[in-house]
């Protein structure tokens, strides 16, 4: 009984570390994304005030 | 195409026969291989017998590498002009390809009789069939490298990408060479059809895409 | 698309639900086979990602229209398609350290597998070594269509040299039932919607990046530098 609770553990522990990996991965990708976007903008409006000046 | 192609060959092995710039190093640098298997893998001729298909076909893949990623360094290093002339990709390819198989053969040539000497390995009986192995594995090697060595030599990194790129592409023919070699000394010899078959495809296979595919090449 | 995010995580829930507590005990293989149900479907979204790799690299080739964007997913189609194999790998090796006692066996699916990955790095390592954009959009496609030839060449040899050798470990033993497939399917989809929501997520950030690149560019010109 022992050690199939082991395994169990090991699984349980599989499958999150994947997971959490995975789901940090994208959160990282997303956030990049946001700063990005971001700058992006702030360069659109600087160049809209420079055309209206 | 088959013309610019036929002229383009003959350039480089003037080249080559003139300053013998890729064989020599080559072929040192495969001996020297042979060498190090004596240090590395310590116990002698007993212990290396056995491994003798993989030993000379990693020699081989190794020192024709050497030879094969230079065949578009020196386009590479001479300012790109020829990459950027107005010649169909095809047929710069099919130039490169029946240089890099020559090249590679005649190294083969020197490497095999080498290798079998130095680590104690009688050549098998079979000797058509054996030729007929080297020649399958190395004209895969060479079209599989001048394919590759085609789209890295654009590369920043050019000569450091193509292994990363080249050996695992080239993997299945490593195993077949050394799989069909195995086989003539007698590791089960059925096997050895289709293991020739395998090479074979995948040398037809890897001629014909990337010269279907290297017009695309000249657009850019 | 946007919302494809808030579905894999409910998704998730209910496929580890099914997989850790729902579906029975198979006698032979213990818990730790339950591993089994993450692996599948990552092994199948990993193979679905390199084949819309494969057909995009097409598209970037044969259609003039629309090229950049087709390449920006083609890139991130391989992304996502490495980082599910790596999981795949991962999860496979763990649990054949429970099963087989070993990390690493010369298995043809678990080679080929190692094999692949290693070609689609070499596809990443291409597109960042070069510089030229409308250039790395067209080597890295024929580089693209030229691998994906050879992954069934390699999954052949190995399959073929592998029953050379003494095969030490069958795949038998693994009869599924219905409730298994469930518990597959759902956990398919689930990093199906994963990847996919990556590979958008990629492809916009990718276009986003160049934009601001571009713009960045023409602002130092126009400062005179």
């Amino acid at each position: 009984m022992a050690v199939e609770k082991q395994f169990l553990e090991f699984v349980f522990f599989a499958y999150s570390a994947v997971f959490i990996l995975i789901f940090l991965f994208v959160t990282n990708v997303w956030r990049r994304t946001r700063s990005l976007q971001q700058q992006l903008d702030a360069m659109r409006e600087d160049e809209d005030a420079e055309g209206e000046s | 195409m088959l013309k610019a192609a036929v002229w383009l060959f003959w350039k480089d092995l003037s080249l080559e026969l003139r300053g013998r710039e890729l064989l020599l190093p080559a072929a040192v640098f495969g001996l020297i291989i042979a060498m190090l298997y004596g240090f590395a893998f310590d116990g002698g001729q007993q212990v290396l017998r056995p491994m003798f298909p993989g030993l000379l076909w990693l020699g081989i893949f190794f020192s024709s590498f050497l030879a094969v990623g230079r065949a578009f360094g020196v386009e590479a290093e001479a300012g790109q002009q020829l990459l950027m002339a107005p010649i169909d990709r095809g047929a710069i390819f099919l130039a490169k390809l029946a240089l890099n198989i020559l090249l590679t053969l005649v190294l083969t040539a020197v490497l095999t009789p080498a290798f079998a000497l130095l680590l104690g390995a009688p050549l098998p009986h079979a000797t058509l069939l054996f030729l007929w192995t080297l020649m399958l594995g190395v004209v895969g090697f060479a079209a599989a490298g001048s394919a590759m060595g085609a789209l890295t030599a654009q590369t920043r990194l050019r000569e450091l990408l193509l292994p990363a790129v080249l050996l695992p592409f080239t993997s299945p023919l490593l195993l077949a060479a050394v799989s069909a070699t195995s086989a003539l000394y007698g590791k089960s010899p059925a096997q050895l059809g289709s293991w020739l078959w395998l090479m074979a495809v995948f040398d037809g296979i890897f001629i014909l895409v990337p010269l279907l595919l290297f017009e695309y090449l000249t657009e850019v | 698309m946007r919302y494809l995010r808030w579905l894999a995580l409910p998704l998730w829930v209910v496929g580890l639900y099914l997989a850790l507590i729902w579906v029975p005990d198979v006698r032979a293989l213990g818990v730790s086979y339950r591993i089994f149900y993450i692996h599948l479907g990552m092994a199948w979204t990993a193979l679905l990602a390199m084949t819309a790799n494969f057909v995009l690299s097409l598209l970037v080739l044969v259609r003039r229209k629309g090229r950049e964007e087709t390449d920006r997913f083609a890139q991130a189609s391989a992304e996502a398609g490495i980082l599910m194999t790596t999981a795949t790998l991962a999860s496979g090796m763990l649990w054949a350290r429970v099963a087989w006692g070993a990390y690493w066996t010369w298995d043809p699916r678990l080679t080929t597998t190692a094999i692949m990955w290693f070609l689609y790095i070499g596809y990443l390592l291409l597109r960042q070594a070069m510089d030229d954009d409308a250039k790395r959009r067209v080597y890295s496609a024929v580089y693209a269509l030229i691998i994906f030839v050879d992954v069934p060449i390699v999954y052949l040899s190995v399959r073929w040299w592998r029953s050379i050798h003494p095969v030490v470990f069958t795949e038998s033993g693994m009869n599924i039932t219905p409730q298994m497939f469930i518990a597959v399917i759902v956990f398919f989809f689930a990093t199906l919607v994963l990847a996919l929501d990556l590979i958008y997520l990629r492809a916009f950030q990718e276009k986003v990046h160049q934009e601001l690149q571009q713009r960045r560019a023409r602002r130092l010109g126009r400062l005179g530098y």
